[in-house]
Order: C-alpha cells, then sequence, then structure tokens
C-alpha cells in the first residue's frame, strides 16, 4: 500500500514539474508582461557571436605574446600576428560598439578609458593578463580613429573634414572619391 | 519498493519521450514554456532514475530474493558495501547504472546552461532525451532489474568473487562517467547542426564536459589496468581484451578530440574534423558499452548473454546515420576560417596527433572485430592476441610520445630555422644523451631505447615550458614559487595539460621497464627449499589453510631476501569459494605482491603439491608502480585544467553589462 501511494505522489510530483512553465507563462501573460518568447533577438545574437569571436581574438594575442615572451615566437611572426588580431579585435569592437549603440546601460567604456589612463601613468608589461590586452586593443583603435581623424585633411586648405563629407567645410573644395580613397588608402 | 522503481523507470521512459518533442517543437516554435517545460523534464528523468536505484539499493542490501536480479548477485554472506556496489554487477542494473549516470549528466548541463546558448541548447535537450529514451526504454522492457522470480530462493548465487574488491567497486562507475560523459560534447555537436549554429559556441559550452569524461576515461582504464594486475593474477595488467579494448577506444578518440578541438578556438579550423570527431567518439562509447554488455565477443567480461545486442546495433546504426546525414546536409556552414600555412607548426603537429590517435583507435576496433566478423564469415573464430595490437600499437605510441615533445615548443602557422634550432636543442640533446647513457648500461632492446629516449625529450620540453614561464614572471618580481602558482592559475588549461603530459611520460616509462625487462620463474618446492630470481631469494616457510563463511583459502608463506638481507614475508593464496553457481572462477589466486619504484615482486600460488610442496610463479616486473604514479599525476593535471575561474566570469560579466540582460546567468 505504501509503495503505491509513494509512486503516485511521485509520478504526480514530475508531472506538476514538468507543466510549471506552462502555468507560468498563463500567470504573466494575465499579469500583461508580454510571453517570453525565444525568437532571438538578432542583435543581441549578433552581439553575443561578436563577443565570442572578440574572446577567441583576445586569448590568441595573449597566447602569442606568452609564447613571443618564452622565445617560440620569431619577432617577425610575432608582430604579423599580433598586428593582424589586434586590427580584427578593433574592428569587432567598433562593430560591437555600434550594435550596442541606443542601449541604456553601456558604462563598460567610460570604466575600460579609466583604467586605460591609470595603466598609462603605471607603465604595463607584456605578461598582464587579458585586461591589459583588451586596453591595449582600445589604445590602439583609438590611435587609429586619430589617425584617420589627422589625415582625414582637405587638400586645398588643409583642414579636417569628417569621413561624411561632401565638401570641405571650411573653403568649399569638393571632396572627390580619389581623396577619400587616397585616405582610406594611408590609414 | 520494488513496484516503485520499476514504475520510476517506466516514467523515466515516458518523460523521455517528452522531452524530447517538446525540445524540438519549443525550438522551432520559439514557445519557450516548451523548452522550458524540456528542460524541467530532463530534471525530473533525473529524479525518477534516482528512485529507481535508491529502490534496487534497498533491496540489494535487504536481500530481497524475489527479485531476479537480487537473487542471480548478492548471497546471504555477502558484505554490506558489495551489496551495494552489486547494483553495477550484473546486466540490468548496469544498463540502470548508465541511465542514471546519463541523467545526472543531462540535468548538469540543463542547469549549467539555463539561460545561455538558447538557440542551442533546445537541440542539445533533445539529442540528450534521445539516447535517454533508448537505455530507459531498455531497462524498462528489456532488462528489467526490477523482474520478480516466481518462487522465491532460499539464497542467492552470490556476487563473484573477482568483483569482490575495492577496485572493482569503483572501476565500472568511473568507466562509466567517461562512456557517458561523452554523450555530453556529441548533443552539443548535435545540436550545433540542428540548431544551424555552427561556430565555435558548441565546442566553448562543451569544453568541460569533454574533459570531465575524458578524465574518468582515463582513471576507469587505470583502475581497470590495476584490478587486473591484482586480481587476475596473471602477472599483467592489460591483455587487449575485447573490453579492455572497449574503453581504450573511445578513449583514444577522445584524447584526439581534445587536442583538435583547440585548433578550432583558436584559428577556427578543423570543424569539419571535429564534429565527425566526437560523433566517431561517440559511437566508440556506445560501441564500447555494446561489446561489454552484449556479450557478442566473449570475454573475462562477459558477465551475461542477452538479447540487447540487435537493439544497441540497431541504436548504433541509427545514430551513426543520423550524425553523418546531418554532417552531410551541414556541410557547406562547417568551412574553415583559415588555411593551413606550413607543415612545421603546431597545427600539423596536433593533426598528426589526431591521425595516430585515430590510426590506432582503427586498428584496435579491426582487432577486436576481427574474431566475430571471422566467425560470421567463415564460421571459424580467429583470434586476434597481443602480438598484433603491441606490433601495430607501439611504433603509433613512440610517434606520439614524440610530438607530445613537439607539439608546446613549436611555434603556430610556421616554425623558423631559429625557433626550431632555439627550442629543441636542449630537450634533443637530453633525449640523446638519455639514450647514449642506457646504452652504456648495457641496454640494448630498441623500443626501450626510444621509449626512454622520447620520454627524457617530452620530460625536458615540459621542464622548459615551466622553468621559462617562471623565470618570466620572477624576473619581475615575483619569487619563484608564487611565480610558479601563478603561472599555472593563469594558465590552467597549458599547464595543466603539460602535468597530464608529464603523467603519461611515467606511465610510459612503466609501461615499457615492465614490459621489456620482466623475468620470471616457476618452481615447484618442498618446504625450507628456496628460489632465486636476479637478486631475490625465496625461501618456502610452509602452506596452511584458513577458512571465512565465503570462502576456504589457502596461504603459502615465503621469506623473501634481497641481496642476502631479509625482507619480509610474502603470502599468495588460492581461494575456493563455498557457493557455486555465479563462480566462473571458484578458484582464486591472490597474489602476494610486494611494490617499490624500482620493481613489483609478484608472487602467485599455482598449486599445491603431495608431501607440502607448492609450486610458484615468481614475476619480477620492473617500475610498474610508475603506472599508477603517471596515473596520479595525469590527473592531477586533469583537475588542473578544469579549475574554473577566469576568462569565462568576466565574459558573462561584459555581455550583461553591453547587452542590459537581466537574467541571472549560472557561471560556467
Amino acid at each position: 500500500m505504501l509503495d503505491t501511494v509513494i509512486t503516485i505522489v511521485i509520478a504526480a510530483l514530475a508531472a506538476i514539474f514538468i507543466s510549471l512553465p506552462f502555468f507560468r507563462r498563463a500567470r504573466s501573460e494575465s499579469t500583461g508582461n508580454p510571453g517570453s518568447a525565444l525568437r532571438p533577438d538578432p542583435k543581441m545574437e549578433q552581439l553575443k557571436e561578436l563577443n565570442a569571436r572578440k574572446e577567441s581574438l583576445l586569448s590568441a594575442i595573449k597566447d602569442i605574446e606568452f609564447d613571443y615572451g618564452l622565445g617560440k615566437l620569431s619577432r617577425e611572426d610575432y608582430e604579423d600576428l599580433n598586428t593582424r588580431y589586434k586590427i580584427e579585435a578593433a574592428e569587432v569592437l567598433k562593430k560591437m560598439d555600434e550594435i550596442a549603440q541606443g542601449r541604456p546601460e553601456a558604462p563598460v567604456e567610460d570604466e575600460l578609458e579609466k583604467e586605460i589612463k591609470e595603466a598609462r601613468m603605471r607603465g604595463y608589461s607584456v605578461y598582464e593578463d587579458d585586461e591589459e590586452i583588451e586596453k591595449e586593443i582600445l589604445m590602439a583603435r583609438e590611435a587609429s580613429w586619430d589617425r584617420e581623424s589627422e589625415e582625414r585633411k582637405c587638400p586645398e586648405c588643409g583642414s579636417a573634414y569628417d569621413s561624411g563629407d561632401v565638401f570641405c567645410s571650411k573653403c568649399g573644395y569638393k571632396l572627390d572619391g580619389d581623396t577619400k580613397k587616397q585616405h582610406a588608402e594611408s590609414v | 519498493m520494488a513496484e516503485t522503481g520499476q514504475i520510476s523507470i517506466f516514467l523515466a521512459f515516458i518523460v523521455s519521450i517528452y522531452v524530447a518533442f517538446a525540445a524540438v517543437y519549443g525550438a522551432r516554435t520559439y514557445k519557450r514554456d516548451f523548452v522550458r517545460s524540456a528542460e524541467n523534464g530532463a530534471l525530473a528523468i533525473f529524479f525518477l532514475l534516482l528512485v529507481a536505484v535508491l529502490s534496487l539499493v534497498y533491496s540489494l542490501v535487504n536481500l530481497d530474493f524475489s527479485l531476479k536480479y537480487v537473487a542471480l548477485n548478492t548471497s546471504t554472506d555477502l558484505p554490506f558495501i558489495y551489496r551495494i556496489t552489486s547494483l553495477w554487477a550484473g546486466q540490468a542494473g548496469s544498463l540502470l547504472l548508465w541511465s542514471f549516470i546519463l541523467s545526472i549528466y543531462f540535468a548538469l548541463v540543463v542547469l549549467q546552461t539555463r539561460n545561455k546558448a538558447r538557440g542551442l541548447m533546445p537541440y542539445v535537450i533533445a539529442t540528450l532525451a534521445v539516447i535517454s529514451i533508448f537505455f530507459t526504454f531498455i531497462i524498462a522492457f528489456v532488462e528489467n532489474p526490477f523482474q520478480k522470480l516466481p518462487v522465491v530462493p532460499q539464497e542467492g548465487r552470490g556476487l563473484n568473487p573477482i568483483l569482490q574488491n575495492a577496485y572493482m567497486a569503483i572501476h565500472p562507475v568511473t568507466l562509466y562517467l567517461g562512456y557517458v560523459g561523452v554523450s555530453v560534447p556529441f548533443a552539443f555537436g548535435m545540436g550545433a547542426m540542428l540548431s544551424g549554429k555552427l561556430g565555435d559556441e558548441w565546442i566553448k559550452y562543451s569544453r568541460k564536459w569533454t574533459l570531465f569524461a575524458w578524465t574518468f576515461l582515463s582513471v576507469g582504464l587505470i583502475l581497470g589496468a590495476r584490478w587486473a594486475y591484482l586480481e587476475l593474477g596473471w602477472g599483467g595488467y592489460w591483455a587487449w581484451d575485447p573490453v579492455e579494448n572497449a574503453a581504450f577506444m573511445p578513449w583514444l578518440a577522445g584524447t584526439a578530440f581534445v587536442h583538435s578541438v583547440m585548433i578550432q578556438e583558436k584559428k577556427g579550423m578543423l570543424k569539419k574534423w571535429n564534429m565527425s570527431l566526437i560523433i566517431i567518439t561517440f559511437f566508440l562509447a556506445i560501441f564500447g558499452t555494446f561489446i561489454t554488455r552484449s556479450g557478442v565477443i566473449s570475454s573475462v567480461h562477459s558477465f551475461a548473454q542477452s538479447d540487447i545486442g540487435p537493439m544497441f546495433l540497431g541504436f548504433i546504426a541509427f545514430i551513426l546515420l543520423f550524425s553523418f546525414g546531418m554532417f552531410l546536409y551541414r556541410i557547406k556552414d562547417l568551412e574553415s576560417e583559415n588555411r593551413f600555412d606550413s607543415i612545421l607548426s603546431r597545427e600539423s603537429a596536433f593533426i598528426f596527433n589526431n591521425l595516430l590517435f585515430l590510426g590506432a583507435a582503427f586498428a584496435v576496433f579491426l582487432g577486436t572485430i576481427f574474431p566475430i566478423m571471422s566467425e560470421a564469415v567463415t564460421g571459424h573464430k580467429i583470434l586476434v592476441g597481443s602480438p598484433y595490437f603491441n606490433k601495430v600499437n607501439v611504433p603509433i605510441a613512440l610517434v606520439l610520445i614524440f610530438l607530445m615533445g613537439v607539439g608546446p615548443l613549436i611555434s603556430w602557422r610556421k616554425a623558423s630555422k631559429e625557433n626550431l634550432i632555439k627550442n629543441f636543442m636542449a630537450p634533443v640533446l637530453v633525449g640523446i644523451a638519455t639514450a647514449a647513457v642506457l646504452i652504456a648500461i648495457g641496454i640494448r632492446d630498441v623500443y626501450a631505447l626510444a621509449s626512454y629516449s622520447l620520454c627524457a625529450f617530452v620530460a625536458m620540453t615540459v621542464f622548459t615550458e615551466f622553468f621559462r614561464g617562471v623565470r618570466v614572471r620572477s624576473r619581475r618580481g615575483e619569487n619563484p614559487l608564487m611565480a610558479f602558482g601563478r603561472l599555472v592559475s593563469r594558465n590552467k588549461r597549458r599547464y595543466g595539460g603539460y602535468i597530464v603530459h608529464i603523467g603519461v611520460v611515467l606511465i610510459v616509462i612503466g609501461i615499457t621497464s615492465s614490459s621489456v625487462f620482466v623475468t620470471e620463474q616457476q618452481a615447484t618446492l618442498s618446504k625450507g627449499e628456496s628460489v632465486e630470481l636476479r637478486d631475490y631469494r625465496f625461501t618456502y616457510e610452509g602452506i596452511d589453510t584458513y577458512n571465512t563463511p565465503a570462502k576456504d583459502a589457502t596461504v603459502a608463506t615465503l621469506a623473501a631476501y634481497k641481496g642476502g638481507k631479509p625482507i619480509g614475508f610474502m603470502k599468495p593464496e588460492k581461494n575456493v569459494y563455498k557457493y557455486e553457481g555465479n563462480r566462473e572462477i571458484n578458484q582464486e589466486t591472490e597474489v602476494a605482491l610486494r611494490s617499490t619504484f624500482k620493481n613489483d615482486l609478484y608472487l602467485i600460488l599455482m598449486n599445491r603439491g603431495p608431501n607440502g610442496s607448492a609450486t610458484f610463479r615468481i614475476i619480477i616486473n620492473p617500475m610498474v608502480s610508475w603506472i599508477w604514479a603517471g596515473g596520479v599525476v595525469l590527473l592531477i593535471g586533469a583537475i588542473v585544467t578544469m579549475w574554473p575561474g577566469g576568462r569565462r566570469e568576466r565574459e558573462d560579466v561584459f555581455v550583461r553589462y553591453t547587452v542590459g540582460e537581466k537574467d541571472s546567468t549560472v557561471k560556467v
């Protein structure tokens, strides 16, 4: 008799537990919340994929720095790979920023900026962990931005222009496709 | 209790079916509640099988002989602890254990990825559920642990004496943790193919599970070898027995997989290779279970014959067809992101590593199924023994050891000449020096020389890695001990892997020594007589008998001397167990063993002769302890690689901040 009771209780518990999510959904719908749909938010998916790519790049950078420090990588190969990875990482970060734009909470950038300033004052060494590498990437990224804006100069009057400009805002020179192309190639 | 157990198994079967359908339905229609319900179902399966396991243990402990399984595997004289371990002594209990361990993994995977990888997980869950369907079906309808006997016997058949041993108590569990564990990365691979998420996500999430399963396969194999060494009493620890091979094959494929996923993670290459490899590894794990459980290949392990053989074959066929079918369907999305740059690179070393491991697995596979195939085709069973396996696998093993040393030191993409010279000079010299020294002291066996030199080479490369890493950190002001600690904790996978390699080196040294330099002698002695072997002498002092409730034991006493000095007494035994029936071996030898790091003294009492004489077999097995010690080091290294902490947690935090995800994410 006890056996049967226990069996029924176990079966009932299992059944209830398995059907719980359906009741929760009904409850949350009745209170006005949208059903938690599984349909993936494409932005979030992209962000996650990019983040995964960033992580593996960081890991790769860390590895080659490590190997280089231990003498396993020649200077040539190290610099070649290092630059390649960092450029790609900078691009990934830029894409992530573009997607994450408009999101209410994005404190990471500011925190990292702060840490970069501190790191610059401290001086950094090649064997610190990934945060250092992140900072390096951000620095490289900013450097490339600075470089871009530095060299985006109107061939006529020499003042800076923005990437979207068609005419120089100072002298009115038409910034034709060639000028911009030249600029893009030099960066 | 038995009824509860039986019904729980049936319910687990039903729920498994539900979970498979609900997960897929929920994924395809984006209805999260169905997926959630499927996840809860996975947890319910664990709960139900736990109830089943507990009822069976309860029946075993209380010797409920009305159950066929209890009557077959226990007896009134069986000590308490072995009543519990008899849970996995027989077919039905063993399969229940398989299902139960699967449900544990299943539940943990669900809990760990509760709110992550939303696109991937439902299909992972569905895959695990399908595997669960198969195994719960078998124990619900074919090999029912709760089957009743029409007449309740007074006494049970008892547990096979060779299973009444501490190693046997844990060996099956550890092996199952390995076999079953391979299901998890396989499920992630299938999930990736079914969901179309063919990037690195599936590898990333399954990484720890792969390492965990691999660790337990390794430990299970080593424990099995140790058990065989102690209990089977023929002086060896590995016989290329079909069931030994059954566990060894997934280990070989799994080791290849553990290495090749590193390349996918770093270089985005070998995607097709990794996917095929995990399918093969899982196939080998199920095939291994099949060999062990279906009795199709007779061996020391064939405890029962039954009709689950065809069902296993059917399941295996289904898995292979479906997985490779999906693979071909998705083949375009599995293109590599990078090319190979040079044959002299770490990528190449890894590829060679993989090819060799798979080559070995294939060779072992052929040798294992050849007897059945030959019997099926010609009617004669052609046995394949150690000579074949050793001939094929020893050279492969030697090249693999070489690669173990080369891999960590060679650079990615392309190794330059300077790189090669600079990094390999010292280890190569150490290897050559070792060979020279060994030749000088008289060792001529080619395999032994190659093996020892390569081991020295590898040991040197690992030492160099640690040394350089610590030196670099010490330069920045850390003291060496701290530097070492932080070096390892900052790079757990790399340095844990190196520790595992050292463990392997120790094991290889032990295997080489005990294979090449073993000496033995058989002698019939009357009381007071001695036999000498190398610098040991054994004097036969006497023979005696004693009885326990379970057995009649005959024990001989020999005094052992090394170089003339007494080193103690050795007491080999020969036992006759009192109850017949389940005992395939009713005469069991208890080996007298004395181990040091240099040698194992291994004494077997063959038989008792007239006038108090006795025949002994004496084996001196050099450096066998190195194998067990190596196993411990390997385990430590594996634990280091799996230790949590580091990048992943930061990644979760980062995504949370940027994306504004409010759900709490479970830390991986």
